[in-house]
């Protein structure tokens, strides 16, 4: 079975914040499950999110235009080719419990939460929990066991 | 032959443009994190490029096209942007412009690689030969028509060539390519990226090229010049050996440095002929190896201080040194950059910046070219811009006010404003207007330099009359006053048209008016000046179209076209013109997963070029020509290919340099290429 990649890299996205466990503050909220993406070429793919739920909640899929809009983010994915937005988006998110995804090399290194790598035709994730633990969300372990690469 | 051209785009439609429909239809989100990581990931099917959204004529030559192009160098890869002409002079020289004003020394064209200017101080110019790197690292280059001479900077008059390479994040590992053809003798380019630390990458690169003479034929030269060329060998060969860098850091949360490097040596043969005072010819013949080399240094520290705020400081040196027949130069350049960017309020996304350029040259004179200066001269340039976008509403309507200050030593305070407004209709139709004013600040040749352009024999009315060009110390610099109109539609999701309507209203246009006359070396000849002053002006208007169809999932079409109106009355001492047509069709067809196929026809107009002696001009004739690519994946880190240039026309005429240089013709030409990834 194959599919392209954007399609792919949307439904891991989800996948993560499925296994992630939220604040207490943020559960108690009942408002949608906002992921947001940076990258025109995913509009379709995330918008396929649209009639998912996590947990008791639906999920929204929001495209973004600016750093400015992320505070409304419970997750953001940001696409390869915006990595100059990475600067101003790693000091937005700082010590924020908003779970960072992207497929920009080197982004876990760079303080992001998790990357995704493309390597012979299939998808792998590193993980930074250093930046996790200090977000205040939590990556379940059976995520963490899948994860090619773990930054403790 | 236009009808000739139509009925094989017609077949080429036919033949390929066979619908296929998607077959997975599967959801993805319904599956495990377990099974996402199993599934296989097909290449990513053919998809128009998105359209800029920036109220501009951009076009974005992507890594993608580099790739399947097969280009070696930059300037072979800048032929079929719209707008752009691209005429290629012997084996290593090149006239490329925008929207007119052609030439080896075309000075209205800014050309920068990760921020470091390309432009020659001393000709206003681009030495395309030496402007190089490894284009399998190239991550984009944007060409932008039209000023923007408010964000870059003077002599971005009628475009500007940004060349971005990747970060070394994105380059890790081994990367190894080797061909070989006929024009394209033997390339070869190896890169090597690797993980310095927990928050360093870095990659190191070397290629080299030598490349076969084009050919010349006696027809191109009157035939006087000509015959007392016929002993003269006319040798244009061409070998380029570069090495380079790039470490990508982090530094903290937010803040990057990155620090690049380049070193290259050039060596090339060339022939030209000069003015002689010695008859019976009165010319010189030469036939020479020349060489150029250069070395570059780059840092570039980047640093949000909030989500709404982000500077970068950037500084740079620069040496290049060229040592030709006739003349000789090294210039070095200290470079200091800085830019400010910070949203204010809700509806202002402000970037500000100052910099300061230093530029020490060196100019080796020659009987044929002279300094009324020192041989080394020294300039500054300080400039600071600032640029307003500002949202009037929301996701619908943006104006963008900007303006650069400059003082140049040569012209002193300049101002270059720009007003962009920018029209989002709907998600399928989107309008942007500009205004803007831009400057081409003189080159050392127009301030202090004179370069013999012309020997008239003596004759029985007049003694032999030695003619040169003169440099001005009053020379201004010439003005831009341009208008655009823009208009993107997107009608479906495969189809997309990107257009421009521009008019260029050009003021204060070099020419070379009779000046003094001097008598002291008659009666053996005398000399006459002719010099720079900025009297003249002129107009040009023109449309610019980029269509993009994605007909199936494997298969895209591209056409590019532009038209172009001269109006410039008299002759001037400049190319003006710019062919009337140019249009490039493109197909890129995966054949299978393993098999591309790309194809270029272009056909490009009449062009003009200049002789500088007289200032008359020629008529280059019409031409057009097809490239093609084949490109095998042989196994995943294994990919053959095979390419093809300017094949189904004879050897052409592209363009042909405006000094002392004889033409060659560009002939069909093809080489074969592997790359190694590991």
């Amino acid at each position: 079975m194959a599919q392209n990649a954007f399609e792919l890299k949307a439904a891991l996205t989800y996948n993560f914040a499925k296994f992630t466990q939220w604040p207490e503050a943020r559960l108690n909220t009942s408002s949608a499950w906002k992921i947001c993406f940076f990258g025109n070429q995913y509009h379709d793919s995330f918008m396929g999110l649209s009639d998912k739920t996590l947990g008791t909640q639906s999920v929204m899929a929001i495209e973004l235009s600016g750093i400015s809009q992320i505070d409304q983010c419970d997750v953001v994915f940001v696409d390869t080719n915006s990595r100059e937005l990475t600067h101003r988006l790693l000091v937005a998110v700082d010590n924020k419990a908003i779970l960072t995804v992207s497929d920009i090399t080197g982004f876990a290194m760079q303080g992001g939460m998790i990357e995704i790598v493309e390597q012979d035709k299939r998808l792998y994730f590193k993980v930074n929990m250093q930046v996790v633990a200090k977000s205040g969300l939590t990556i379940s372990s059976q995520v963490l066991k899948l994860a090619l690469e773990v930054k403790r | 032959m236009l009808k000739l051209n139509v009925i094989f785009y017609s077949a080429l439609l036919a033949c390929f443009a066979t619908s296929i429909a998607t077959a997975d239809e599967s959801n993805s989100f319904d599956l495990s994190l377990q099974e996402l990581l199993n599934v296989e990931v097909t290449s990513v099917s053919k998809q128009k490029q998105p359209l800029s959204n920036s109220p501009a004529a951009i076009y974005v030559i992507t890594s993608e096209h580099i790739r399947n192009s097969g280009a070696t160098s930059i300037p072979q890869v800048l032929r079929d942007v719209p707008g752009l002409h691209v005429g290629q002079i012997d084996s290593q020289k090149w006239a490329i412009s925008s929207r007119g004003f052609n030439g080896r020394y075309n000075n209205k064209l800014l050309v920068l690689m990760d921020g470091r200017t390309l432009y020659s101080p001393i000709f206003s110019g681009v030495y395309w030969e030496v402007q190089d790197t490894l284009m399998a690292d190239i991550e984009r280059i944007e060409v932008i028509r039209g000023p923007s001479a408010a964000m870059w900077g003077a002599n971005a008059v009628n475009g500007v060539i940004n060349i971005i390479t990747k970060h070394s994040a994105d380059t890790s590992g081994g990367y190894a390519e080797l061909g070989a053809g006929d024009y394209e003798q033997g390339f070869a380019g190896f890169r090597y990226g690797s993980t310095l630390s927990d928050n360093a990458t870095s990659r190191v690169y070397v290629k080299g090229h030598s490349r076969d003479s084009l050919e010349y034929n006696s027809q191109d030269l009157d035939s006087g010049l000509a015959e007392q060329l016929a002993t003269v060998d006319k040798d244009n060969d061409w070998m380029h050996l570069q090495v380079g860098g790039r470490v990508d850091m982090e530094l903290d949360t937010g803040t990057s440095l990155m620090l690049s490097s380049d070193v290259y040596r050039t060596e090339m043969q060339q022939t030209s002929y000069y003015p002689s005072l010695v008859g019976p010819s009165y010319r010189d013949f030469n036939s020479n190896d020349i060489s150029s080399d250069g070395f570059n240094l780059l840092s570039k520290l980047t640093k949000a201080l909030s989500p709404t705020s982000q500077y970068s400081l950037q500084a740079y040196y620069d040496y290049a040194k060229r040592d030709d027949d006739w003349y000789g130069f090294s210039s070095e350049t200290v470079d200091v950059d800085f830019q400010h960017q910070l949203l204010v309020g809700q509806n202002h996304n402000i970037i500000w910046g100052l910099g300061y350029r230093f530029i020490q040259d060196d100019f080796d004179q020659s009987t044929i070219i002279v300094s009324s200066e020192s041989e080394s001269t020294r300039t500054n340039l300080w400039s600071a811009f600032i640029r307003d976008e500002i949202t009037l509403v929301d996701d619908e309507l943006w104006l963008t006010l900007a303006s650069r200050f400059e003082h140049y030593d040569y012209t002193g305070f300049e101002v270059q404003p720009n007003a962009r407004l920018m029209w989002q209709l709907n998600k399928k139709n989107n309008l942007w207007a500009s205004v803007a004013r831009a400057i081409r600040t003189p080159s050392r040749i127009e301030n202090n330099l004179s370069v013999n352009s012309q020997i008239i024999p003596p004759s029985v009315q007049s003694p032999l009359v030695s003619i040169w060009v003169a440099g001005n110390e009053d020379y201004k610099s010439e003005v831009i006053i341009s208008y655009e109109v823009g208009y993107r539609f997107t009608p479906a999701k495969k189809w997309s048209f990107d257009s421009t309507i521009f008019y260029n209203d050009y003021d204060q246009l070099r020419n070379a008016p009779a000046g003094a006359t001097d008598f002291s070396t008659f009666p053996n000849y005398i000399s006459q000046y002719l010099t720079f002053s900025n009297d003249l002006d002129g107009y040009n208007y023109g449309f610019e179209l980029s269509s993009q169809w994605a007909a199936t999932d494997t298969i895209q079409f591209k056409v590019n076209y532009s038209f172009t109106q001269n109006e410039f009355g008299v002759s001037q001492s400049q190319n003006t013109d710019a062919p009337e047509h140019m249009i490039s069709t493109m197909m890129d067809w995966s054949i299978s997963d393993n098999v591309d196929f790309n194809l270029v026809w272009r056909v490009i107009d009449e062009a003009y070029v200049l002789n500088i002696n007289d200032l008359s001009t020629k008529e280059i004739d019409s031409y057009s020509g097809v490239d093609l690519g084949l490109h095998w994946k042989v196994k995943p880190d294994v990919m053959l290919s095979a390419f093809g240039k300017n094949l189904l026309h004879p050897a052409n005429l592209e363009f042909e340099g405006e000094s002392y240089q004889l033409p060659y013709r560009v002939g069909p030409s093809y080489y074969i290429k592997a790359t190694l990834t590991f």
